[in-house]
């Protein structure tokens, strides 16, 4: 008896694994990449590691300021992000904006915040501003503002139209509509995207310094340019520390929360 | 679990949304002070604004395009190479770190705490101590993403591998196959969706650590914008937003797309 298989699934995997290695290559000969300096230098790499292993702490005295600082950035531009999140998400979101016009601008317009890093961003922030805080919380805050307009819109998109058209039905408007259906059914994705958000907020609230945004990130740019890598290693084991224990207080939060 | 108890009969707000929005609020008043607003002069703020947007109202400068493109390529193939670093990299340190492979039980919380610190501080930072010890160039700003990355990834391989059934490792073990055999057969291929698709998730990831990279001169468009904005050249600054605009828009497009296709 003749059996008849069925066709074989074409298994693209190395074909992908072809292309993948052919782009490796290619990016590493046009890169100009020599991973082997990588061996033929590591004496000098232990050498410059060995920098870092006597933290000293003088003229430190700024520390717990900054960092405080630091917070104080990733929360208000956290606020700034859920606000922008907040107005941009139903105007993204085909459930609530029956404008198609408007939608695709909104989306855009968060496409282009997400695409523009915050670092480079406070760089540009600080020619009209001038060093400081200031600058970091709006750069942090217009960048994740466009990834939370997102993250909202697709939540709004996803809840059951059922529920839209139940409080339709009650003659409700299109600002009611999103008060009593859209948010009350999401507002476990704003909660975790919003946390998530704060969390990704201080890591980055933290290096922010760097471009001239305030935060600690001022000390361990100022530490680097001096070659002080014995206060860098400090003011990183700092960071580390902090993040540490704000990573386990969200995580804990979340915990409660879910 | 939350209780959304919104919309409440009454109409009002519910008393967790209350005590939720004063502790915010509570937060954001404590923390006004460190922002240092005193400082800031507002009426000279705003007039350096205004003065500052006009600026951008210029045509992007084509003059530059042909450095910027190339940045721009530079960035795309750091962003590639690191990725294909992590993937490869990620595997092993994601199965040491899992804790149903039958390590001593004291190995996957090392690797965990090590990967988690690791993961701590941002690409940028890591960055900066390579430059510090390799030199200018790429390979610095590479190795940050795959450390970085590594970081990232190692944890969700360690997490898709500790759900997998254990009665598929006794199926495999069952047939004699040896430790390594049994994680490779058994453990490996159940990790393998979601490793597939963080990684596309990784060179998306990437593609905007890179361009924040030159800043610290890890080369790419980053250090292109930064030198357009130290020298106020505002035509080539907007020729640089609309390139990594459409960059990076293209790979977040890339992304979302073919990840709905794998989870689908």
């Amino acid at each position: 008896m003749m059996v008849t298989l069925p066709p074989k699934p074409r298994n693209l995997a190395p074909l992908a694994a072809l292309a993948v290695g052919v782009g490796f290559v290619a990016a590493v000969r046009g890169l100009d990449l020599r991973f082997g300096d990588l061996l033929s230098c590591w004496p000098d790499l232990l050498d410059y590691a060995a920098e870092y292993t006597t933290p000293r702490l003088d003229g430190m005295a700024d520390v717990p300021r900054l960092m405080a600082q630091t917070v104080a950035v990733a929360w208000w531009g956290t606020l700034l992000a859920m606000l922008l999140g907040a107005i941009s998400g139903p105007l993204s979101s085909a459930a609530l904006n029956p404008w198609p016009a408007l939608r695709f601008l909104v989306r855009q317009g968060q496409g282009f915040l997400r695409a523009l890093p915050d670092l480079l961003l406070t760089l540009v922030l600080v020619i009209a501003l001038g060093l400081g805080p200031v600058p970091g919380v709006l750069a942090i805050g217009l960048h994740t503002g466009g990834f939370l307009g997102k993250f909202f819109g697709e939540a709004l998109d996803a809840v059951d139209r059922g529920v839209y058209e139940g409080v339709a039905a009650t003659g409700a408007t299109r600002l009611q509509l999103l008060m009593l259906a859209g948010w009350p059914s999401v507002m476990r994705e704003v909660i975790g995207y919003s946390l998530y958000v704060l969390d990704r907020n201080v890591r980055m609230a933290c290096v922010l310094g760097i471009a001239g945004g305030g935060g600690i990130g001022v000390l361990l740019q100022e530490s680097l340019r001096l070659f002080r890598y014995d206060r860098a290693a400090y003011l990183m084991v700092v960071i580390v520390l902090c993040l540490v224990a704000i990573d386990a207080l969200s995580t804990w939060l979340r915990k409660r929360l879910s | 679990m939350i209780r959304v108890g919104f919309p409440t009969p009454s109409g009002r707000l519910p008393r967790q949304a209350w005590y939720a929005i004063a502790g915010f609020v509570l937060m954001a008043a404590l923390t006004l002070p460190l922002l240092e607003l005193g400082e800031l002069e507002f009426g000279r703020a705003w007039h350096d604004s205004v003065e500052f947007l006009g600026h951008l109202l210029v045509a992007p400068s084509l003059a530059h395009l042909p450095k910027v493109l190339t940045a721009m390529g530079q960035t795309i193939a750091m962003a590639f190479v690191a990725t294909v670093l992590t993937c490869v990299a990620s595997l092993p340190v994601g199965i040491l770190a899992a804790g149903n492979v039958g390590w001593p039980r004291t190995l996957p919380p090392l690797v965990r705490v090590i990967i988690s610190v690791i993961r701590a501080l941002p690409e940028v930072v890591w960055a900066i101590l390579f430059v510090a010890a390799l030199g200018l160039g790429p390979l610095p700003g590479i190795l940050a993403m795959t450390v970085v990355g590594t970081g990232l990834l190692a944890r969700l391989v360690a997490e898709a591998i500790e759900v997998v059934d254990p009665r598929c490792r006794e199926g495999v073990a069952a047939h004699g196959a040896s430790g390594f055999q049994t994680v490779w057969f058994a453990l490996a291929p159940q990790a393998l969706s979601e490793w597939v698709s963080a990684a596309v998730y990784m060179l998306d990831h990437n593609v905007r650590a890179a361009s924040i990279l030159g800043l610290v001169g890890a080369g790419g468009i980053g250090y292109q914008m930064t030198m357009a904005t130290r020298l106020f050249e505002y035509d080539r600054l907007m020729l640089i937003l609309l390139v990594m605009w459409l960059t990076i828009g293209a790979f977040d497009a890339l992304s979302d797309h073919l990840r709905r296709r794998l989870t689908r």
